[in-house]
């Protein structure tokens, strides 16, 4: 197996583009060792990006949030910046794995991964983000809800790097909450049985300027809620339609039965955190 | 196990309690010496660890009248048996007689 340090994206992508067999990029490498350590898959070429310059960072552009594909969870959780717009993401990012993942697994990497599990990409799922996507003779941005096709599986071509992950600017004026809940078979280190990240958008009054539900692990991909969504755009909340938008919400689910849940609890427990999420949002307090 | 095949065999899959996962454990010892033991002494960790599922499994049913037949008692096997109507408790509440 070869080993690739490319200091450059244009570099890297060259590499994916030009290696022959099956080539692996390596950001934190928290799903790529567990992968080795459990199929023992025979890789061509790992190319790493740890040398890459401008996969870093996080920057507001005209209100709307740009994270470098290479930002880590850890960073995430502490950037004032993705505290104040995109509330779900950093709740997410806290419930990934454990601390020692957080500060290696890196925020593309969860998207590249493509598992409908994702806590990250649930919640850029329901912000409404998007990935950019670096080819060899151009770059194109994949809204997220396009972008995965499959359990493990996206749009992402083989010689494609995810370069940065672009969060939308919220309405202006509006007051946000965002909230991931997460059901697993323990409280840290597992991966959820069902998800939900929810984000909501309020104008002063309490109106629902904007709303995002997604849910992970009842899918083959991250779901979008978009019936739910829209029985709550525009409207004042209230008990009885967080009720009704919870349970659209868990019957837009499809979720299966595997080892960790069966299907019938995850779309019972899909509904209860959508439920639970927009709680807070109720008396219209950020 | 499934077929005499564990379906868990490492801890990524079995996957233990953490610290953020395991209630507070208070341990009481009952000092009751052991006639055949040297001194006295009886072993504590295998007999403690006989009635425990059991216990457990009661502390379900007294609480919310759901019985729980399989282990691990998780959240939606309780959540099934809530649903399932139980036997009636026996007269009394003594447990005498509770098999299923």
């Amino acid at each position: 197996m070869e080993f690739y340090r490319p200091t450059t994206i244009e570099e890297a992508v060259e590499l994916l583009g030009r290696l022959p067999g099956t080539v692996k990029v390596l950001a934190g490498g928290t799903d790529l060792a567990v992968e080795q350590e459990f199929l023992h898959p025979r890789w061509d070429a790992l190319v790493s990006l740890g040398n890459v310059a401008g996969l870093r960072g996080i920057r507001e552009e005209g209100g709307a949030l740009a994270l470098g594909a290479a930002t880590t969870f850890a960073e995430v959780i502490r950037s004032p910046l993705v505290q104040r717009r995109a509330r779900s993401l950093v709740e997410a990012a806290r419930t990934v794995g454990s601390w020692a993942i957080q500060v290696q697994g890196t925020i593309g990497g969860n998207l590249g991964t493509a598992s409908p599990a994702g806590d990250g990409s649930v919640a850029l799922l329901a912000l409404g983000a998007e990935a950019v996507l670096r080819g060899p003779k151009s770059e194109r941005r994949v809204p997220l809800h396009e972008f995965f096709t499959g359990p493990k599986r996206s749009v992402l071509a083989r010689d494609e790097l995810i370069t940065e992950v672009r969060i939308p600017s919220a309405p202006a004026g509006a007051r946000l909450r965002g909230t991931f809940l997460k059901v697993g078979k323990r409280q840290a280190m597992a991966i959820s049985i069902v998800c939900a990240a929810v984000e909501v958008a309020q104008a002063e009054g309490g109106q629902v300027l904007d709303v995002g539900i997604a849910f992970g692990s009842v899918a083959p991909t991250p779901l979008r809620a978009r019936e739910a969504e829209a029985m709550l755009r525009g409207r004042r909340l209230t008990v009885d339609l967080v009720r009704q938008a919870a349970a659209a919400a868990a019957a837009e689910t499809r979720p299966i039965d595997d080892v960790r849940g069966e299907a019938w609890y995850r779309r019972e427990v899909a509904a209860v955190l959508v439920e639970r999420a927009l709680a807070g949002c109720l008396n219209g307090a950020a | 196990m499934r077929r005499g095949i564990p379906w868990n065999a490492n801890f990524t899959d079995y996957i233990l309690p953490t610290t953020v996962d395991s209630p507070e454990i208070l341990t009481e010892i009952v000092e009751s010496p052991n006639a055949m033991g040297p001194f006295g002494a009886k072993g504590v960790g295998e007999s403690a660890l006989v009635p425990t599922a059991a216990a457990i499994a009661n502390a379900i049913r007294d609480a919310t009248g759901a019985r729980v037949t399989q282990l691990p008692m998780t959240a939606d096997r309780v959540l099934a048996a809530l649903r399932t109507p139980s036997p009636p408790r026996p007269h009394g509440g003594e447990g005498k007689g509770e098999g299923a």
